[in-house]
C-alpha cells in the first residue's frame, strides 16, 4: 500500500506541474505588460478584458472538446461572421435581440449538423471539410451584406446590450462566460459526451468496439460548436455594434492556438476545457497588453502565428519532460 | 474492365481520373460555351487564363505536397507577402522604401518567401507538427509581414517604373507574362513529376511513407524540398500580382489556400496522399475559373462562388470516392 | 463432453492460399483450449474468424450447438466471444474505472447516473489484482495489468469464451504466473479460455486440451494428460519430415564480412556474431525473440550499442537510405504496410529502391525503367499480364517476389530477409529459397530471419538460434541435425 501512495503522490503533481504552467505563461505576460505599460494593471478593468474575451472563449470551450475527441472545426471564424451579420440584420428588421440571438443559435446549429454530416455521415476529412465551410460561410457572410460594404449597420439599441453593457458595474458578457465556463466544465468532467471525447480521441477502434457510436459522438460535438460559434458571433457583433462579415478573419486560429496553449492534444485524447480557459485569457491579454503597448495591430499577425509554434513547441517539450 | 485500353496503351487509375476530368472540362466548355455566347470570344477566353494564370503556378508545388499527404495553407499569406515586400524593398527612401534596385528586391523579397517555406517544412519534418497547424502558424505569421511592410493597407507610391514590367507586358498582343510563366511553370513542374527521380519519389512517400523511407528514400528532406519550392514559387506569384496591381497591396492572396485545395482535389488528388497529377490540378482551375467567369457574365453576384466552389468539392469528393471504392471491390472480387 | 464451440469443417482461402483446409473439432466447455502451429499454421486465421475479423471461405462455427456467424468483432463479443489481442483495445487516455465502465455506463440525460455494476466490477478487479488503483489512468499500467483490466470487463460482461493470442509475450516471469492463477479462476468460473503461444511449457503448466495446426490442415486435437512429451507436440508441429533438401555449399570462412560485437540495444542483449561473404544465415526464434530487431540495427533503423562493422568499417547508419547506400537491403517482415507501395504498379516498385541505376542527373529514363522492370518479373517469374498493373493486384507470392525484385534491384551487397516466404504458398516458397540460393551464389550476404525452421534448415548454411534478445548458439546446417534440439533451445532450453 506504501508504494502506491508514493506513486499516486509522484503522479498528481506531474499533472499539477502540467495544470499549473499555464497559469504561470499568464502571469508572465501580466507582469510583463504592466513593466511595459504600467496603465496596464489600472488600465483594461476586468470587465473590459471578459468583453473581449467573452467569444473566443464560448466557441473556444466546445471546440476543446471537438479537439479531444480527434477533430477540428476550421469553419468557426465564418460562422461567428455569419452570425454577427444575421444578427444585426435581425436587428435591423426591428427585432429584440434576444429572439435574434435565439434564432442565430438556431442557425449555428444549423451550420454545425452540416459539418457533422460532412465528417461523421460523409467521412470527409475534417480538415478538409470545415476549410471548404469556412470559406463557403464567407461567402454567405459578404453576400448578407451586400458585396462592397461588408457591414450591416441601423442596428437597435439593445444590440449592443450582451457584448458591451453592465449591470451594477458587471458586464453582461460575464454571464456568458459564467455559463459556458460552467457548462463545459462540466460537460467534460460528468456527461457522457466529455468522457467519450477522451475515448474517442485516444482510441477510436476501443471506443467503437465497447459499444459508442463514435460518428454519432462527434456529428454532436459539431452541432454544439456550431450553437456556441453562432452565440460567440452575437457577442462579438454585440461589442462591435455592428455586424461585420470580416469580423471572424482569424478567429478560427485564435481558437486553435488557446486550444493548444491549453496543452490539448492536436491528435486528441488529451487536454482540458479549464486549461483552454486559461489559454483564451493569456491570448486575450496579450492581444490587449500589445494594443495598449502601442504596437499596430497588424504585429499580431505575427505574435500569433509565433504564439501557436511556441505553444505546439512548449506542449512538445513539457510532454517529454513529464513523461521522462 | 480495371483499365481502360486504347490501342494498347494502358492508363493508370491517376491517368484515368485525370481523363474523366478533361472530359468534364470540355463538357464545362461547350454547355458554357452554348448558354452565354460571349464565353466563347478570344478576348474571354485569354481573361480566363490569364486570370488564373496565377493560381495555376502556385497550386503546382502545393499539389506535390497533396500527393506526399501535406497541407500548405501558408501560401496566401506568402503571396501577399512576397508582393509587398517586392514593392517595400523597391520603394523610393523617401515614401519609406528600402530604395533598392528592382531586382535586388525581387531577390529579397523570395529569399524571404523561400525562407517561410523552409520554417513550414522544419515544423513538420523536424518538429512533428500536424502540416495543417503548421502552416496555419506561418500563414499568419506571413500576413502579419505583409500588413507591416504595408502599414496595413498598401506600397504603391514611389515605385520604380520596372515595378510593373511583370505584369503589363504582352508579348504577340496576346500572351501576357504571367501567362508565359503559367505554360513554363506546368511544363517545368509536369516535367518534374513525370521524368524525374524527385517527382516519382512523391508518390512513393504518398503512396506509403513507411516503405519509401526503407527503400532508402529520405523522406524529409523531400518534404522539406517541397515547402521550400511552395514558399519560392508562392513568392514569385505574390510579386506577379504585385506588378499587375502596380503596388504591393497587404490583403492580396487571401482565399488563394482554398482555391488551391478546392482545385487540386477537383483535378483528382487524393486527400490521403499517393495519387495527384499537377495535370488534374490545371483542369481543375479552369473548371472553375470558366464557370466563375460566366456566372460573373450573368451577373450573379461574386459571393455565390464559394458556395458553388464548396459544393463542387464535396460533390468531386464523394465522386472519386465512388469510383475509387468500384475499383477496391473489383480488386477483392478478384481474390 | 459438453462443446461449447464446435469447429466444423472450416476452409479459408486466400489468393493462392489455402489458410486453413477443413478444419473441425471441438473445444470444451470451461477448459483452457490450446492452440499451437508454426507461423502461417492457420492459428491467426481460425482466431479471425472467430472474431468476426475475417469470413470464412466455407464450414460451420457452433456456439452451444447454435451455428453463429460474426461479422466484427462486436458482434463476437456480443455472441460471448472476447479477444485478448496483443494490440490491447483499451483506451489508455482513461482511468482504469472508466474502461471498465466505457460503453455500458447508465444514464440519464446524457450524464452518468450511479453506476451499480461498476462496483461489482472494480470489486473483481481488486480481488484480482488489489494494487490495481481504479482511479489510476490505463497508461501508467503495465502491459500485465492492463491484460487484468481488459479481462476483467470480458468476464464481467458475461464472456463464456476469452482468446487469448501470446498473452505472455511482453509479461515477465512472475506476471506470467500471476495470469496463470486468473486463467485458473476463470476455468472455475467455467469460462473457456483459447490460448495460443509459442511456449511450449505453458502448454503443459496451464492447458487442459491442445489443438495443432500445420500448413492450414487441422493434425490433432488431444487432452494435454494424453501428451506424452514436448517431442510429442514438436513433431505434431513441425510434421514428421524435417529433413530438409539441404546441399551443402562451400564459403570462404577466413575474413568475415559482417562483424557484429556485443550489439545491445532496449531488445537485444550483448549479440555478437561474424558472417562471410557469400554466406545464408538463418536467424530462427520464435515471435519476439529479436530476429526484426536485429535486422532494424543492421539496416540504421533503431539505435544500438556495441560494435558493428561490415566489410571491415564502422557501420552504424543514421538512417534507412544510409543503409542502402552502403549496400544493404531489406525485406521488411509487414510486406504489404512497408515492403510495397500497393496503390502503385509492379514496375515502379521494382525500381523504387535503386533510382541511381534508372535515370541520369535525377532524369528517369521510361526505358531503362521497363527494361529493368521487365527483366525482374521476368527472372523471378512474377505471374502478372503486365508490369503496369497495380501491386495491390498480385497475390501474396507474387507480392514477395516484387519485394525481392525491388531488393534486387537495389544491387546490394547484404540481404536482409525478414520472413521473407510468410503467407506465400508452397509453390511460391521453393522459388524463394531458390532466388536466396542464386544470390549467395553470386556471392551476396543474405540473412534470413524466419520463425520457420523447415525454412532456415532448407536453405540456410548455419542457423543462428535466439531467445529473447538473445544469440543462443550458432549451428552449421547438416542433414542430421536435430530439430526438436533446436526447438528446445529457442523455447528457452539449455543449449
Amino acid at each position: 500500500m506504501n508504494k502506491l501512495n508514493i506513486n499516486l503522490k509522484e503522479v498528481s503533481w506531474r499533472s499539477a506541474v502540467k495544470n499549473v504552467y499555464v497559469f504561470g505563461i499568464l502571469a508572465i505576460f501580466i507582469i510583463v505588460f504592466t513593466a511595459i505599460s504600467p496603465r496596464f494593471i489600472g488600465g483594461p478593468s476586468l470587465a473590459y478584458i471578459i468583453q473581449n474575451a467573452a467569444p473566443l472563449l464560448v466557441v473556444a470551450l466546445p471546440a476543446t472538446l471537438l479537439m479531444i475527441s480527434g477533430n477540428i472545426d476550421l469553419s468557426v471564424g465564418s460562422i461567428v461572421a455569419c452570425a454577427g451579420v444575421i444578427m444585426a440584420m435581425l436587428s435591423r428588421e426591428g427585432m429584440a435581440a434576444w429572439l435574434a440571438v435565439l434564432i442565430v443559435a438556431v442557425i449555428g446549429m444549423g451550420v454545425g449538423w452540416i459539418n457533422g454530416l460532412l465528417v461523421s455521415g460523409l467521412k470527409i476529412n475534417s480538415v478538409i471539410a470545415t476549410l471548404v465551410m469556412n470559406y463557403v460561410l464567407l461567402g454567405v457572410a459578404k453576400m448578407l451584406c451586400g458585396d462592397t460594404i461588408p457591414y450591416v449597420k441601423g442596428v437597435q439599441d439593445d444590440f449592443s446590450f450582451i457584448g458591451r453593457s453592465k449591470i451594477e458595474g458587471w458586464p453582461v458578457a460575464i454571464f456568458f462566460v459564467i455559463a459556458a465556463i460552467a457548462i463545459f466544465v462540466i460537460l467534460q468532467k460528468k456527461s457522457a459526451l466529455g468522457k467519450y471525447s477522451f475515448a474517442i480521441g485516444g482510441n477510436r477502434d476501443a471506443s467503437t468496439l465497447a459499444g459508442l457510436n463514435t460518428g454519432r459522438m462527434v456529428w454532436i460535438l459539431y452541432l454544439i460548436v456550431g450553437i456556441a460559434a453562432g452565440i460567440g458571433g452575437c457577442l462579438m457583433a454585440s461589442n462591435q455594434g455592428i455586424g461585420n462579415a470580416l469580423s471572424g478573419s482569424g478567429f478560427e486560429l485564435d481558437v486553435i492556438i488557446a486550444i493548444l496553449i491549453g496543452g490539448t492534444s492536436w491528435a486528441g485524447g488529451e487536454g482540458s476545457v479549464v486549461r483552454t480557459i486559461v489559454g483564451v485569457f493569456i491570448l486575450t491579454v496579450l492581444t490587449i497588453g500589445l494594443n495598449m503597448a502601442g504596437v499596430p495591430s497588424f504585429y499580431q499577425f505575427i505574435v500569433k502565428g509565433g504564439v501557436l509554434i511556441a505553444a505546439v513547441y512548449l506542449d512538445k517539450i513539457v510532454k517529454e519532460k513529464i513523461s521522462a | 474492365m480495371d483499365r481502360v485500353r486504347t490501342r494498347g496503351v494502358q492508363f493508370s487509375d491517376q491517368a484515368q481520373l485525370t481523363l474523366w476530368m478533361l472530359g468534364l472540362l470540355v463538357v464545362v466548355f461547350v454547355v458554357l460555351s452554348i448558354v452565354q455566347p460571349a464565353f466563347l470570344t478570344q478576348g474571354n477566353l485569354r481573361n480566363v487564363i490569364n486570370q488564373n494564370s496565377v493560381l495555376i503556378i502556385v497550386s503546382l508545388p502545393v499539389t506535390m505536397l497533396m500527393i506526399t499527404g501535406n497541407f500548405d495553407l501558408s501560401i496566401g499569406g506568402v503571396i501577399g507577402m512576397g508582393g509587398v515586400l517586392a514593392a517595400w524593398f523597391c520603394q523610393s527612401v523617401v515614401q519609406g522604401g528600402a530604395g533598392l534596385p528592382y531586382w535586388v528586391a525581387v531577390i529579397l523579397a523570395l529569399l524571404a518567401t523561400t525562407a517561410i517555406g523552409w520554417l513550414n517544412g522544419f515544423l513538420v519534418t523536424r518538429l512533428g507538427v500536424a502540416s495543417v497547424i503548421a502552416t496555419l502558424g506561418t500563414m499568419s505569421i506571413a500576413r502579419g509581414i505583409a500588413y507591416i511592410g504595408a502599414s496595413g493597407s498598401m506600397v504603391e507610391l514611389g515605385l520604380p517604373r520596372v515595378f510593373r514590367f511583370f505584369g503589363t507586358t504582352e508579348i504577340a498582343g496576346f500572351f501576357s507574362l504571367s501567362m508565359i510563366f503559367m505554360i513554363v511553370a506546368i511544363l517545368v513542374f509536369f516535367f518534374i513529376q513525370s521524368q524525374t527521380v524527385f517527382g516519382q519519389k512523391i508518390y512513393l512517400i504518398g503512396a506509403n511513407m513507411k516503405a519509401a523511407q526503407l527503400s532508402g528514400v529520405s523522406v524529409r528532406k523531400q518534404i522539406n524540398t517541397l515547402y521550400i519550392v511552395s514558399g519560392f514559387v508562392s513568392g514569385f506569384a505574390g510579386i506577379l500580382l504585385a506588378s499587375r496591381l502596380g503596388a504591393g497591396d497587404c490583403k492580396v492572396g487571401l482565399e488563394y489556400e482554398f482555391n488551391a485545395v478546392v482545385a487540386i482535389i477537383l483535378g483528382g488528388t487524393s486527400l490521403y496522399g499517393g495519387r495527384g497529377s499537377v495535370i488534374g490540378t490545371v483542369i481543375g482551375v479552369f473548371i472553375i475559373g470558366m464557370i466563375a467567369n460566366t456566372l460573373n457574365m450573368f451577373g450573379a453576384n461574386t459571393a455565390w462562388q464559394p458556395i458553388i466552389k464548396g459544393l463542387v468539392i464535396v460533390g468531386a469528393i464523394l465522386f472519386q470516392r465512388y469510383a475509387m471504392g468500384l475499383k477496391d471491390r473489383r480488386k477483392l472480387r478478384l481474390e | 463432453m459438453d462443446p461449447i464451440l464446435q469447429i466444423q469443417n472450416l476452409t479459408k482461402k486466400y489468393p493462392g492460399v489455402l489458410a486453413l483446409d477443413n478444419v473441425s473439432f471441438d473445444i470444451e466447455r470451461g477448459s483452457v483450449h490450446c492452440l499451437l502451429g508454426e507461423n502461417g499454421a492457420g492459428k491467426s486465421t481460425l482466431i479471425k474468424i472467430l472474431t468476426g475479423a475475417q469470413v470464412r471461405t466455407d464450414g460451420m462455427i457452433l456456439m452451444n450447438r447454435k451455428p453463429i456467424d460474426a461479422h466484427t468483432t462486436k458482434e463476437a463479443r456480443e455472441l460471448g466471444i472476447s479477444t485478448l489481442f496483443q494490440e490491447l483495445n483499451i483506451v489508455d487516455q482513461l482511468t482504469v474505472e472508466e474502461n471498465l465502465s466505457l460503453g455500458m455506463e447508465p444514464m440519464k440525460f446524457g450524464f452518468f447516473t450511479k453506476n451499480t455494476e461498476l462496483e461489482r466490477m472494480v470489486g473483481a478487479l481488486k480481488h484480482m489484482e488489489p494494487s490495481i488503483d481504479p482511479k489510476q489512468l490505463v497508461s501508467k499500467l503495465s502491459v500485465a495489468k492492463k491484460q487484468m483490466v481488459e479481462i476483467v470487463k470480458a468476464v464481467e460482461t458475461k464472456a463464456e469464451v476469452i482468446i487469448m493470442d501470446e498473452p505472455t509475450a511482453a509479461l515477465s516471469e512472475g506476471e506470467t504466473k500471476r495470469l496463470f492463477e486468473i486463467i485458473d479462476q476463470l476455468k472455475q468460473n467455467s469460462v473457456t479460455v483459447i490460448y495460443i503461444s509459442h511456449r511450449l511449457e505453458e502448454v503443459f503448466d496451464i492447458g487442459d486440451s491442445v489443438t495443432v495446426l500445420r500448413d492450414g490442415c487441422h493434425i490433432a486435437t488431444k487432452k494435454i494428460s494424453e501428451v506424452e512429451s514436448k517431442a510429442e507436440l514438436i513433431r505434431m508441429i513441425l510434421g514428421k519430415t524435417v529433413v530438409e533438401t539441404y546441399t551443402p555449399r562451400a564459403v570462404d570462412r577466413t575474413t568475415p564480412f559482417i562483424e557484429a560485437r556485443n550489439i545491445s540495444n532496449d531488445k537485444l542483449n550483448d549479440v555478437s556474431f561474424d558472417i562471410y561473404k557469400g554466406e545464408i544465415a538463418g536467424f530462427y526464434g520464435l515471435v519476439g525473440a529479436g530476429k526484426t530487431e536485429l535486422a532494424n540495427v543492421l539496416f540504421g533503423l533503431d539505435a544500438y550499442k556495441g560494435n558493428l562493422r561490415i566489410n571491415g568499417a564502422e557501420a552504424r547508419y543514421a538512417s534507412a537510405s544510409e543503409a542502402v547506400e552502403n549496400g544493404i537491403t531489406l525485406a521488411p517482415e509487414e510486406r504489404r504496410s512497408q515492403g510495397l507501395f500497393t496503390m502503385l504498379s509492379i514496375r515502379k516498385n521494382i525500381v523504387s529502391m535503386n533510382m541511381k541505376k534508372i535515370s541520369k542527373n535525377g532524369i528517369i529514363n521510361a526505358s531503362a525503367i521497363k527494361r529493368v522492370s521487365g527483366e525482374y518479373v521476368e527472372r523471378l517469374n512474377v505471374a502478372t499480364d503486365t508490369d503496369e498493373k497495380e501491386v495491390g493486384f498480385l497475390s501474396g507470392g507474387n507480392q514477395q517476389k516484387v519485394v525481392f525484385a525491388k531488393c534486387l534491384n537495389s544491387e546490394a551487397d547484404i540481404f536482409l530477409l525478414d520472413e521473407p516466404t510468410r503467407g506465400v504458398d508452397v509453390g511460391a516458397k521453393e522459388e524463394i529459397h531458390n532466388i536466396i540460393k542464386q544470390l549467395a551464389d553470386e556471392g551476396r550476404t543474405c540473412l534470413v530471419f524466419s520463425s520457420e525452421l523447415p525454412e532456415v534448415l532448407s536453405c540456410c548454411d548455419r542457423i543462428f538460434l535466439m531467445h529473447e534478445g538473445e544469440l543462443m548458439t550458432i549451428i552449421d546446417n547438416a542433414l542430421d541435425i536435430d530439430g526438436d534440439e533446436i526447438i528446445h533451445i529457442v523455447a528457452g532450453g539449455d543449449a
